[in-house]
């Protein structure tokens, strides 16, 4: 039996909205498959090359900054090779990026879904991450031809040591998502401003080219997580270990904490989110 | 019978513009992490409305109520409210059992996917087995009379293949509590016959609750008439009765 009242969920700890995030997710576990596949398969559909397409466009961006790094218009890190340097920080940046803008889309887009029936939103948004983890992995093949064709020696190991680290980023992208897809709601200019925020985060966080580390936009930048995320993974993949290790450590934290508080925060408001689409 | 439905001064209220939605914004935020038990008054701000006010009715198990009313009366809020696809501002709405239904016909189908995946998509949704699912495939699509077109993304179907499909989906997912709202136009005249003739089969052993202005629909399915007048209750009880009161409003 449920009760609906104005104070529904109003009473749920972290720890209860957590395992109802997770409880859902895992409810509608086939219908999460079945939307991956079919966002996938539908999306290129009509166009000649379709499904390829899928696999070309996550490419595109990578290679574009590739081809400007061996004309050399960025300065390089010397010690890391150029190409691996600017393919492994685009894939954790745009892992961020695609991860945070189709979350924050994902309420929106699936409106009239929302308001015609009694759908989770937890379901909606794990739907709306499959196609940005299937991106990934594409980028993550370019990169493995990228270590082989240019003898880069990488670790097994440190594959590993990456792949773990990539879950706070993904928990943290994921929440701040979340988050801005409720303040979307009620503020439509967000997305504009997420998109512009982007636009120059991507040159503001040593993912194409190092940014300072001294003078004031240094230290200003320590304090930028996307910087702390990309250079860290980075240094694990190709060093094995992370140089200001506590930065990562703390921005990891802050990244479960930041997932902790959106799923929590919107498992309460979900009903009144709904009331306003 | 035992009550299945049951909902208890109900009011529900909206806000008319961005401005009045953002200061909603504020209240929700406040009432989702401070729980106010006690509060018993609906206020209502400047830039807000009320679409439903202090409501109260049940619904017991296997009932069909047909619930009446001009637009604007409140019929799509309390339908949603009983979907629990929204939140009351005061009072409450207990449900017991799996509530499924049509809010609008093709609404949950997606374009670029055949008929076919819909089906498979949409039955994944009501948690139904890919083995389930195939049960009332072949059923499904000779229902629809869609032949051929199963197999076509659904954005070449014309509106009325559309609404076929979507209603056969619905009809073969068969919840506790069927909610249908204006579900009835689907298709040609032999196709709604032939849908009438199966929603009220599944209606036989279902507790209904349907918005339509169809009244001959209403007189055939109802057993009991609930009519809204600008968010309250003008009249619940015997459906000619009902539809008499219904044809009266202005």
């Amino acid at each position: 039996m449920q009760i609906y009242s104005r104070n529904y969920r109003c009473e749920l700890s972290i720890i209860e909205a957590l395992k109802l995030f997770f409880a859902q997710i895992f409810s509608y576990k086939k219908y999460i498959i079945s939307s991956i596949y079919s966002e996938i398969k539908s999306k290129y559909q009509k166009e000649t090359f379709g499904m390829v397409w899928s696999i070309i466009l996550p490419i595109i961006p990578m290679s574009l900054y590739i081809l400007l790094a061996t004309i050399k218009a960025f300065k390089a890190d010397d010690n890391i090779p150029h190409v691996f340097y600017i393919a492994i920080g685009l894939i954790t940046w745009l892992l961020m990026s695609e991860l945070i803008v189709a979350t924050m889309k994902s309420i929106r887009k699936n409106k009239t879904t929302l308001l015609k029936s009694n759908f989770p939103f937890s379901v909606i948004y794990i739907s709306s991450i499959g196609e940005v983890l299937f991106n990934m992995s594409i980028r993550m093949v370019v990169l493995i031809a990228i270590v082989l064709y240019f003898s880069i020696d990488i670790k097994f190991i440190n594959v590993i040591y990456t792949l773990i680290a990539f879950i706070p980023i993904i928990m943290f992208s994921f929440g701040v998502g979340k988050l801005l897809s409720i303040i979307d709601i009620y503020i439509p200019d967000t997305k504009r401003l997420v998109d512009m925020f982007l636009r120059y985060g991507l040159f503001l966080s040593s993912v194409i080219f190092p940014f300072p580390t001294t003078g004031t936009l240094g230290e200003l930048n320590s304090f930028n997580i996307f910087n702390t995320f990309v250079t860290s993974i980075r240094e694990l993949l190709y060093y094995g270990h992370i140089t200001n290790i506590e930065n990562f450590l703390i921005c990891s934290a802050l990244g479960i904490i930041i997932f902790i508080i959106a799923v929590f925060i919107f498992i309460k408001l979900e009903y009144k989110v709904r009331a306003n689409l | 019978m035992s009550t299945v439905i049951e909902v208890k001064n109900v009011s529900k209220k909206y806000a008319k513009n961005y401005k009045s939605a953002l200061a909603l914004l504020k209240k929700d935020l406040k009432s989702s992490f401070f729980c106010n038990a006690k509060k018993k008054e609906l206020d209502c701000a400047k830039g807000e409305f009320i679409v439903l006010n202090d409501i109260s009715f049940e619904i017991k198990q296997n009932e069909k109520v047909a619930i009446l009313g001009k637009n604007g009366a409140g019929k799509s809020t309390l339908l949603k409210l009983l979907f629990g696809i929204i939140l009351p501002d005061q009072g409450t709405v207990t449900i017991d059992g799996i509530v499924g239904g049509i809010l609008e016909l093709g609404g949950s189908l997606i374009k670029s996917l055949s008929g076919r995946e819909n089906i498979y998509h949409i039955g994944s949704m009501y948690h139904k087995s890919k083995e389930e699912i195939e049960k009332f495939v072949d059923e499904i699509i000779e229902f629809t009379e869609l032949g051929d077109f199963i197999d076509s993304p659904v954005e070449y179907y014309s509106s009325g293949m559309k609404s076929k499909l979507s209603f056969a989906l619905y009809l073969y997912m068969k919840p506790d509590i069927l909610i249908l709202d204006e579900v009835f136009a689907a298709g040609d005249k032999n196709f709604r016959a032939k849908a009438k003739k199966k929603l009220l089969d599944l209606i036989n052993s279902t507790t209904t609750i349907l918005v339509s202005h169809d009244l001959k629909i209403v007189q055939d399915i109802a057993t009991r008439v609930i009519v809204l007048q600008k968010g309250k209750i003008l009249f619940d009880g015997d459906v000619k009765e009902g539809l008499e009161i219904y044809k009266g409003l202005k």
